[in-house]
């Protein structure tokens, strides 16, 4: 059995999990935090573990031990986190019936957890500034340091400013993947991932962080764990769900790259109450459009304020795209987020961009903003738009206006999808809310209501 | 009569089938100009979904028209 610990190694318990009457013959290996590494003092160390390869890598070790050697048992555990000196870094037991096995099984598994364990180690120096040592190296420490990392770009992007963002990335489809893995490459310091949805098979072709094996897992998980491989000098973390407003808490900036309307107004509007800066791309097929929202500097809804219906035109499910466009749009759209964090404006805050990957034509349209946008103000409640329907969207409406709630309740049950109204939309959005509090998923509000 | 040059994006280039066309119209507004294409291409979306931008900035579909102006009708883009 192979398990990592925050916690201090405990020896004498470990000890006790491998003995049993059959074994003639205990060896225990502990590789300790020492003092010095290639002349220099070392103070502490810190380490960080690849979890979900590490795991898997570690039992395959100790079962090879297993089937090498004759052995009874082995146990081997590896910390992470910030370790003291003489503190136990690993932990390394097998016993057999005859010393021989004994030892040759600790030496190989401790031998194979250095050279293959996804396993990084800061060294924190007395005189010097810290240093990240990858362990697969060891023979030939190969020693950096995190502004070696972002070495190629340091006359470029403020990494500074990267350092202390903390960006919001929503969907992590087609234009997710890439921007996400830009995003961490580049070393924004805190990166939150938030997609409720799993990997499918016909997701592999364009979204590249997710193998075969993935289908069926959340995406937000997988992605999580590759960028963290990828930058280890980052922090990411992940919410596997629908985007919500509480996800802003904390943010600077929020990257949108989801494939509906409803959604992407739901993160703008949000994004406006709470006064942060918002990106935003969409794809149809070959055709890409990136904007860059500033609270206050002119919004969406400054222009068109209905919701489009999704159901009229579709997203990528539907329309198909490939790879390589969808790749260069979620590119771009992280080109724009590293532009406007490093600088405080990028291409797109004054223009919308509308671009086509394949004939590589673009137009640029200069923002337009509503002198009295009470949006743009912030002056607004914040509503969920998957609750409200505009006029555009085909259903069953039912006017509530002479219905007391009780009676409203009645009349929904027996209807498939059924929009209230009422003179301004307040009072059937707030009895949509209530039904959709007790599971009446089909219940909508018409948004501004039908006054005759 | 008015003569505009029109742009079509997404998903109203792919119901055109043209990219770009110079088009003639005695329309009031932008909103009449797209529902006459609307009638001549199908499109099915409804005007309230659809951003208007003349000469390279985003204008209102109430707006009158402006002769000799690029037109470009935008729908939604969503994928993702």
């Amino acid at each position: 059995m192979f398990s990592i610990s925050s916690l201090e190694i405990s020896s004498q318990q470990l000890h006790q999990d491998i003995q049993d009457q059959r074994s003639g013959a205990v060896v225990i290996f502990e590789g300790i935090v020492r003092n010095h590494n290639q002349g220099l003092d070392v103070k502490s160390l810190e380490y960080q573990v690849y979890h979900e390869l590490a795991q898997k890598e570690g039992d395959k070790i100790l079962q090879e031990a297993k089937l090498k050697f004759n052995i009874h048992h082995a146990r081997a555990v590896h910390r992470e986190g910030h370790l003291r000196l003489g503190e136990a870094a690993v932990w390394v037991g097998a016993t057999a019936s005859h010393r021989d096995d004994a030892f040759k099984a600790t030496r190989y598994i401790i031998d194979e957890i250095k050279h293959r364990l996804p396993v990084w180690k800061k060294e924190h120096y007395l005189k010097a500034e810290a240093k990240w040592v990858f362990c697969r190296d060891h023979h030939h420490h190969v020693h950096f340091e995190e502004k070696d990392f972002y070495q190629k770009q340091k006359n470029i992007l403020d990494q500074t400013r990267l350092k202390k963002a903390r960006v919001l990335m929503v969907g992590l489809g087609g234009l997710g993947c890439p921007a996400s893995v830009n995003l961490a490459l580049a070393g924004v310091g805190k990166l939150i991932l938030v997609d409720f949805d799993k990997v499918s098979f016909d997701n592999l072709h364009r979204q590249f962080l997710f193998r075969p094996q993935h289908v069926g897992e959340s995406k937000v998980k997988i992605a999580a764990s590759l960028l963290r491989e990828m930058n280890p000098f980052i922090e990411i973390d992940y919410h596997e769900s629908f985007f919500r407003p509480e996800h802003l808490e904390g943010i600077d900036f929020v990257i949108d790259g989801t494939d509906n309307m409803k959604t992407k107004y739901q993160i703008h509007d949000a994004c406006l109450k709470y006064r942060l800066p918002l990106l935003s791309a969409g794809l149809f097929r070959d055709d890409a459009q990136l904007r860059t929202m500033i609270p206050g500097d002119g919004c969406w809804r400054c222009l068109q304020d209905v919701v489009p219906d999704d159901a009229l035109f579709g997203n990528c499910n539907d329309f198909g795209t490939t790879g390589a466009w969808a790749n260069t749009a979620g590119s771009i759209l992280a080109s724009e987020a590293l532009e406007l964090i490093s600088t405080g404006k990028n291409s797109t805050s004054e223009m919308v961009l509308h671009l086509n990957l394949r004939t590589l034509t673009s137009f640029k349209v200069k923002k337009g903003r509503k002198e009295d946008c009470h949006y743009c103000a912030g002056n607004f409640e914040l509503v969920d738009t998957f609750m409200e329907v505009d006029e555009a969207m085909s259903g069953d409406i039912l006017d509530i206006r002479h219905l007391s709630d009780d009676e409203v309740l009645k009349s929904i049950q027996s209807r498939e999808k059924v929009i209230l109204c009422c003179h301004r939309g307040h009072r059937s959005l707030k009895v949509t809310q209530w039904l959709r509090g007790q599971g009446h998923d089909h219940v909508y509000s018409l948004r501004g209501g039908a006054p005759n | 009569m008015y003569t505009i040059n029109v742009h079509y994006f997404a998903l109203l280039r792919e119901k055109s089938g043209v990219e770009h066309e110079q088009v003639l119209s005695k329309a009031k507004n932008y909103q009449e100009l797209y529902e006459e294409l609307a009638k001549k291409y199908y499109f099915d979306l409804p005007v309230n979904m659809i951003q208007v931008a003349v000469n390279d900035e985003f204008s209102n579909l109430e707006n009158s028209l402006l002769d000799q102006a690029k037109v470009v009708f935008i729908p939604p883009v969503a994928g993702g």
